[in-house]
C-alpha cells in the first residue's frame, strides 16, 4: 500500500517524528522556505513540497534562482504589479513551483492564461460563491485546447492527464484534499483527513504513529465513499452530466450559482477531444 | 505579417484617414481584451511569426499599453508600435522608464508624424509628438502619409536631426477607402506624387535618409533614373506591391487592410495560423485582379504585373471603381 503524504505545520519538533514520511511542510512566509528545507533534511524526511500560503501578490515575493530544487505550491492572492511580476517571470519558469490563485479575485481569471502562456504552472483556487462559470469554460479550453503548447493549469490539465471516462476523476489532489494521497497533520501530530477537518478539529487519529492504518478506518471509508450520498438524496448533482469529475464539490453553491453542471459538462466533452487529439500524435518507436 | 489593434479610439482626425470607415462602424470603447491579447501571440506563435505589430487608433491609448507591451517582449516577440506620438504623460513616462534600455529590434515605434504647418495641428498636439520624439530618439521611426502633391517633408528632416530619430523614413501613399469619403491621391496624381518626393533625393542623400515606400504606389509611374535611384539608394528593397497586409480588430475580426476595412471582414476564430488567412486574402485579391489587372488601363497587358514586379497599385482603386458601376462582376469583388 502506497504510504500517505503529510501535510504538516512547519514545526520542528513535529518533524523530527516524520523521519522517512513523504511531507507536505505548511509554510506562511517566503522566509521561512530555507529553515524549512533544512529541518526537513535535518530530520531525514522526504520533502513532497512545501506549500506557501501568504497574502502577497506573487509580484512582491523575491524568487531566488536557488530554489529551483524545491518543489513550491505557492498560495498567493494575486499577480500583482505587472511590470513586477515579468522581471520575476524568468526565476519562475526556473523554479519547480505551481501557483494558485482564488477566483475571488476578479483579474486572475486572466492571470491564468498570462501565467500559462509564460511558461508557469498556475491552478485554479474555487474559491467564492460567485464563481463566473462561463469565463472557467472559456479558460478550461484554452488549458486543453489551445493553438500551442502552453503550461499546465489545474485542475483541468490534471484530470486530462489522469482522465478515465468509466471512472470517478477526482482533482482533490491538486488542493492536497484526497483522502487516499494526503492527511493533514495538526502541531500536535493529530490526524485529520482534510484541511477543512484539521481546522474544525475534526480528527481520525490522535498521533501520527497510526496514520498507517487509517485506511482501514471506518471515517476513512465513510469519507471516499462519501459520493455515495449524493444519489441517495437524488438532489442535482446526481443527475448533472458532469459528476464524474466534479463528485459534487460544488454542491453547495450550486443552487445559488447553477452554472457548474454546464462547465463540467463542457469539461467532459473537452476531455474526450483533448483524448481525441493526443490519441492522434504520432509516437515513433524508441530504444 | 498582421496588425493587431489594441483600441480603435485616436486622438488626432487626419483628412487622409485610412481607418476613418472601419472607426465610424466599431465603437471607441471596443479595446484589446487580454484573452484576446493571449490568444492572438498564441496565434501568431503557431504560426512561426515572431513579429507583433501593434495598431490603433491609438494604441498607448489602451489602458493596459505598456503591459501589453511588457507581456509581449517576455513572450519573445519583436514588438512594432505604430503610433501618433501623442501619448497621455503618465503612460508615456511609464513606456519609457520599462523600454528605455531594450534594443531597437525588440522594441521600435513608427510615428506617423503629419506636417504641421500644411496639418494645421493645434500646438499642444505638436508639442505632445515632440515629447514623444525628445523621450524615444533612435528608437523612432518617422512615418508620412502622402495625400496631397505639394506635400513637404523638410520638418521630417528637422524632427530626425533634433530628435536623433531613424535615419528611415516610412512614406505611404493615401488610398481611398470603401464606403466612407477621404482625401486620397487621386491617381491622375500619382506621377506629380512621385516628382515631388524626387526634388527631396539630394536631401536624403545628404543625410544618408533611406525612404521605405508603403504597399500601392504603381511602378510604372516612375522614370528608369527614379528606378535607378531607389535601387542604388535602398539596396533594391523598394517594393510596389499591394497585398494583404491583415489587420486585426479588437472585437477579433480580420480584414485585408484599413482602405478595404469593410471588404470580406471575418472572425479570426475561423482560421487556425496567419497562413490560412493571407492564403483566403490573396486568392480573393487575385480574384478582383481577374476583373481588372490594377489601376491603370495598361495594368492588363503589363509584362511587370504579370511578372508580379509590379501589383498593379492599391486594390482600393479598382474596388471603388467597382462600387459605382452595375453589379455585374463576380460577386467576391462587393461583399
Amino acid at each position: 500500500m502506497r504510504s500517505h503524504f503529510l501535510v504538516c505545520p512547519f514545526n520542528e519538533n513535529l518533524l523530527s517524528k516524520l523521519h522517512g514520511k513523504s511531507v507536505v511542510v505548511r509554510l506562511n512566509g517566503i522566509e521561512k522556505i530555507s529553515a524549512a528545507v533544512d529541518t526537513v533534511t535535518k530530520h531525514q524526511a522526504h520533502l513532497h513540497c512545501l506549500l506557501l500560503e501568504t497574502q502577497t501578490p506573487v509580484a512582491a515575493i523575491p524568487f531566488q534562482e536557488n530554489w529551483r530544487d524545491i518543489p513550491l505550491a505557492l498560495y498567493a492572492s494575486s499577480l500583482g504589479r505587472f511590470p513586477d511580476f515579468v522581471r520575476q517571470a524568468p526565476t519562475l519558469r526556473q523554479l519547480n513551483i505551481r501557483i494558485y490563485l482564488p477566483l475571488d479575485h476578479e483579474e486572475n481569471y486572466t492571470s491564468f492564461r498570462i501565467l500559462s502562456s509564460l511558461g508557469i504552472e498556475s491552478a485554479v483556487e474555487f474559491k467564492g460563491k460567485n464563481i463566473k462559470w462561463e469565463l472557467i469554460t472559456d479558460l478550461m479550453t484554452y488549458a486543453l485546447l489551445g493553438l500551442i503548447i502552453h503550461a499546465p493549469i489545474a485542475p483541468f490539465n490534471y484530470v486530462a492527464s489522469h482522465y478515465d471516462r468509466q471512472s470517478r476523476n477526482d482533482y482533490g489532489a491538486v488542493y492536497f484534499e484526497d483522502p487516499y494521497t494526503y492527511l493533514h497533520l495538526d502541531d500536535k501530530g493529530r490526524v485529520a483527513l482534510s484541511r477543512a477537518d484539521l481546522t474544525a478539529g475534526k480528527f481520525v487519529a490522535q498521533d501520527i504513529d497510526d496514520v498507517d492504518d487509517i485506511n482501514g478506518s471506518e471515517e476513512f471509508r465513510e469519507r471516499v465513499e462519501g459520493w455515495r450520498n449524493f444519489f441517495l438524496k437524488a438532489d442535482g448533482c446526481a443527475y448533472c452530466q458532469g459528476w464524474r469529475v466534479c463528485l459534487g464539490k460544488y454542491s453547495d453553491t450550486m443552487k445559488s450559482n447553477p452554472g457548474c453542471m454546464e462547465f463540467f459538462a463542457e469539461f467532459m466533452d473537452s476531455l474526450e477531444k483533448y483524448k481525441a487529439i493526443k490519441k492522434r500524435e504520432k509516437i515513433i518507436w524508441q530504444p | 505579417m498582421p496588425n493587431i489593434l489594441l483600441t480603435q479610439r485616436c486622438v488626432r482626425s487626419c483628412p487622409y484617414c485610412f481607418a476613418k470607415k472601419h472607426m465610424s462602424e466599431s465603437s471607441p470603447d471596443d479595446i484589446l481584451s487580454w484573452e484576446n491579447l493571449v490568444y492572438l501571440a498564441d496565434l501568431l506563435e503557431a504560426s512561426n511569426e515572431r513579429q507583433f505589430r501593434i495598431l490603433g487608433g491609438e494604441p498607448t491609448l489602451h489602458p493596459d499599453f505598456n503591459h501589453m507591451v511588457l507581456y509581449l517582449l517576455e513572450r519573445n516577440f519583436n514588438v512594432i508600435v505604430f503610433t501618433s506620438g501623442i501619448m497621455v504623460e503618465r503612460t508615456l513616462l511609464e513606456a519609457h522608464y520599462l523600454f528605455k534600455d531594450l534594443p531597437f529590434e525588440r522594441l521600435a515605434f513608427i510615428c506617423n508624424i503629419n506636417d504641421p504647418q500644411k496639418s494645421n495641428s493645434p500646438l499642444a498636439e505638436v508639442e505632445s509628438v515632440k515629447r514623444f520624439l525628445k523621450l524615444f530618439e533612435n528608437r523612432v521611426i518617422p512615418s508620412f502619409n502622402i495625400y496631397r502633391t505639394d506635400f513637404e517633408l523638410e520638418f521630417l528632416f528637422h524632427y530626425m536631426n533634433e530628435f536623433g530619430l531613424q535615419r528611415s523614413i516610412r512614406l505611404g501613399m493615401a488610398h481611398p477607402i470603401l464606403g466612407k469619403r477621404n482625401i486620397f491621391i487621386r491617381l491622375n496624381d500619382v506621377e506629380a506624387v512621385i516628382k515631388r518626393l524626387f526634388t527631396y533625393t539630394p536631401l536624403f542623400e545628404r543625410l544618408r535618409v533611406k525612404i521605405g515606400l508603403d504597399c500601392g504606389f504603381p511602378l510604372c509611374r516612375f522614370s528608369d533614373e527614379q528606378l535607378a535611384w531607389l535601387y542604388r539608394f535602398t539596396g533594391g528593397e523598394s517594393n510596389f506591391g499591394c497585398a494583404p497586409a491583415i489587420d486585426i480588430g479588437p472585437d477579433m475580426t480580420v480584414w485585408p487592410c484599413f482602405p478595404l476595412s469593410s471588404f470580406q471582414k471575418r472572425s479570426i476564430f475561423g482560421f487556425n495560423c496567419l497562413k490560412e488567412i493571407q492564403d483566403y486574402y490573396v486568392d480573393i485579391f487575385n480574384k478582383v485582379k481577374v476583373e481588372a489587372a490594377g489601376i491603370f488601363q495598361q495594368c492588363d497587358d503589363c509584362v511587370f504585373r504579370q511578372d508580379n514586379i509590379c501589383r498593379g497599385g492599391c486594390l482600393a482603386h479598382n474596388l471603388a471603381r467597382f462600387q459605382n458601376e452595375a453589379p455585374v462582376r463576380m460577386k467576391e469583388v462587393y461583399s
